[in-house]
């Protein structure tokens, strides 16, 4: 697989804290990544050091297999745009000469790009109204326009939806599934709304204490929190004969435990379970919600 | 480089601020050239256009400290430090950039007060020095602009609050000021001090003059007139013929306004490299 961002045993120390602690990561092109983890769990950490804004204590990250010690890291960054924590806008400019400023600062030739961007983002008829009498929602998307100028092929958004309403949670999500199927932009987003993340995520890194617990794709996420039967038998090996014979996908747990997937007739199972002298000592069924499985893997028990 | 410097001086001349900067150094001398010239009539004094031509020495700076926190902090309350950084601009070329701009701008502020200082001192007061000396005087002076634009932005640079760096900012140019004044006044300490005495029938008669304790001497004298010049402080009371004071020595004082330059670009540009922005 082809690799946008890679970080490797990445540490990052503020003094006495240790805000990463040795973070692997893998953001595969083209994908919309889903940064996971609380408050305070490292995600914004993580981005201010790929945005460049601060250096690794230990270990390093590659962006398009260029490592961050690299000369050549500056150009490869021309490649990027992020939206950390809040928008990086000039408040006391209008939406269209936010833009121009930072053409200017990525050197474009000329301003001709500008309307259709601002399009794009659902800003090209804001006129003379200067950025800073913008609703919160208008100014997160002015600040993926802004970063968007450069036409860059990798977007890091942090918290993108923190704050909004339920109208500007549309409308992003909208926009940023616009910008990864047509322009082909991998987005690498940070949050803590899981919900929202579901719906455009198509893989998952989920970080906790600074570092990453677990990565997956969003096929291997539904396959894990798909719903099941998780089945107690007295007789594993025989219990497997007769889910065989009901071509029935399971995996074994344990030699008495099994999980058991897809729709099945409990009925007809039980049944068939007693013929073949198997007994049932317990039945219980399961559908984890991505948040379950985000609270399974870093450990519910010290969230409860 | 090239595309921070057009991306700066176009906000540089978009910035209300700025244009406000310019008004008011153009305005505030003007205003003072008009009292002058009222004062002069009033009272039938001679007053002249050379006393106030080199105020823009003091008052520049003071405006430069407000404005160059504003343009300066705007970078880190609006968060577009960022945008440069992201995209692979470098942290040296950042903070160029951000120089060269309070540097334009010092020294448009300090065009703008002597331009007024011509415009309207001249028809009253005409003007005797010759044109050679006020030029390079000029370049002097904004050499010494130079200093404080690198002061101001290491200040800008390295501070996150932009509360905190206008603060700073002014509260530093006044420092320097006030500084400047203290070094002066020890300088300008008579050598000899006389004293009245009454006599025996009733006049009061000067004494013989005796050595002034205070009258700085041998080495602490000349570590005091080093201070006088290299502080930009003592710069600002010399550059502007303050305090009738116009015995800098201009060479010597824009070696030392380089020394100032290099010294807080260089120390500014390492701490940024080193500084962890959010």
């Amino acid at each position: 697989m082809e690799y946008c961002m890679t970080a490797s045993h990445l540490v990052k120390r503020y003094g006495k804290f240790q805000a990463l602690k040795g973070l692997t990561m893998h953001v595969p092109k083209g994908s919309i990544y889903g940064f996971v983890g609380k408050n305070g769990a490292g995600k914004t950490t993580l981005i201010r050091l790929i945005c460049g804004l601060q250096n690794p204590t230990e270990g390093s990250y590659q962006l398009y297999g260029v490592d961050c010690t690299a000369k050549e890291i500056a150009s490869v960054r021309r490649r990027m745009g992020a939206v950390v924590e809040t928008p990086s806008i000039y408040l006391n400019m209008t939406a269209e000469e936010n833009i121009k400023e930072q053409y200017r600062i990525l050197g474009m030739p000329d301003f001709s790009g500008i309307q259709e961007l601002l399009k794009l983002v659902g800003l090209d008829d804001t006129g003379k109204k200067k950025v800073k009498n913008f609703s919160l929602g208008m100014r997160q998307r002015m600040g993926i326009a802004v970063s968007l100028a450069g036409n860059p092929d990798f977007l890091v958004l942090d918290e993108p939806i923190n704050g909004l309403d339920p109208q500007g949670i549309v409308e992003m999500r909208e926009l940023i599934l616009k910008l990864n199927r047509e322009r082909q932009i991998t987005v690498l987003i940070s949050s803590h709304i899981l919900d929202e993340l579901s719906r455009l995520a198509t893989h998952y890194g989920f970080i906790d204490q600074g570092c990453m617990v677990k990565e997956l794709s969003a096929q291997e996420l539904e396959q894990a929190c798909r719903k099941s039967i998780r089945l107690t038998v007295s007789s594993g090996k025989a219990a497997c004969h007769v889910l065989d014979r009901f071509h029935l996908e399971y995996q074994v747990v344990s030699t008495q435990e099994l999980e058991v997937y897809g729709e099945i007739s409990v009925t007809d199972l039980t049944l068939a379970l007693h013929d073949s002298g198997c007994e049932i000592l317990s039945l219980k069924e399961k559908e984890e919600s991505l948040e379950n499985y985000y609270i399974n893997l870093v450990g519910g028990e010290k969230h409860a | 480089m090239r595309n921070l410097l057009s991306a700066n001086f176009s906000r540089l001349w978009k910035d209300k601020l700025f244009w406000i900067g310019i008004a008011v150094m153009a305005g505030f001398q003007a205003f003072e050239l008009i009292m002058l010239y009222l004062e002069s009539v009033q009272y039938q004094i001679s007053n002249n256009l050379e006393s106030v031509l080199y105020v823009y020495g003091v008052v520049a700076p003071i405006v430069m400290s407000v404005f160059c926190s504003m343009f300066l902090g705007t970078e880190y309350s609006d968060g577009t430090l960022r945008n440069k950084l992201v995209i692979g601009q470098k942290r040296s070329a950042i903070y160029l950039a951000n120089l060269a701009v309070c540097f334009v701008a010092g020294v448009l502020f300090s065009l703008a007060n002597f331009a007024a200082s011509l415009a309207v001192g001249i028809p009253m007061f005409g003007l005797k020095l010759p044109a050679m000396e006020i030029v390079s005087h000029v370049l002097v002076t904004l050499v010494m602009m130079l200093a404080f634009a690198a002061v101001f932005t290491l200040v800008g640079m390295l501070c996150h609050s932009k509360a905190f760096t206008v603060a700073a900012s002014i509260l530093l140019v006044f420092a320097f000021l006030l500084a400047g004044i203290a070094v002066k006044g020890r300088l300008q300490a008579p050598e000899t001090i006389s004293h009245y005495e009454m006599s025996i029938n009733g006049e009061f008669v000067e004494s013989e003059p005796e050595p002034n304790p205070k009258y700085l001497r041998g080495a602490k004298r000349k570590a005091y007139e080093f201070l006088d010049q290299f502080l930009l402080g003592g710069q600002m009371i010399v550059n502007s013929r303050m305090m009738g004071d116009g015995s800098g020595n201009d060479m010597l004082l824009a070696v030392y306004d380089m020394v100032w330059l290099a010294g807080t670009a260089g120390a500014g540009i390492l701490l940024f490299q080193k500084k962890d922005l959010k």
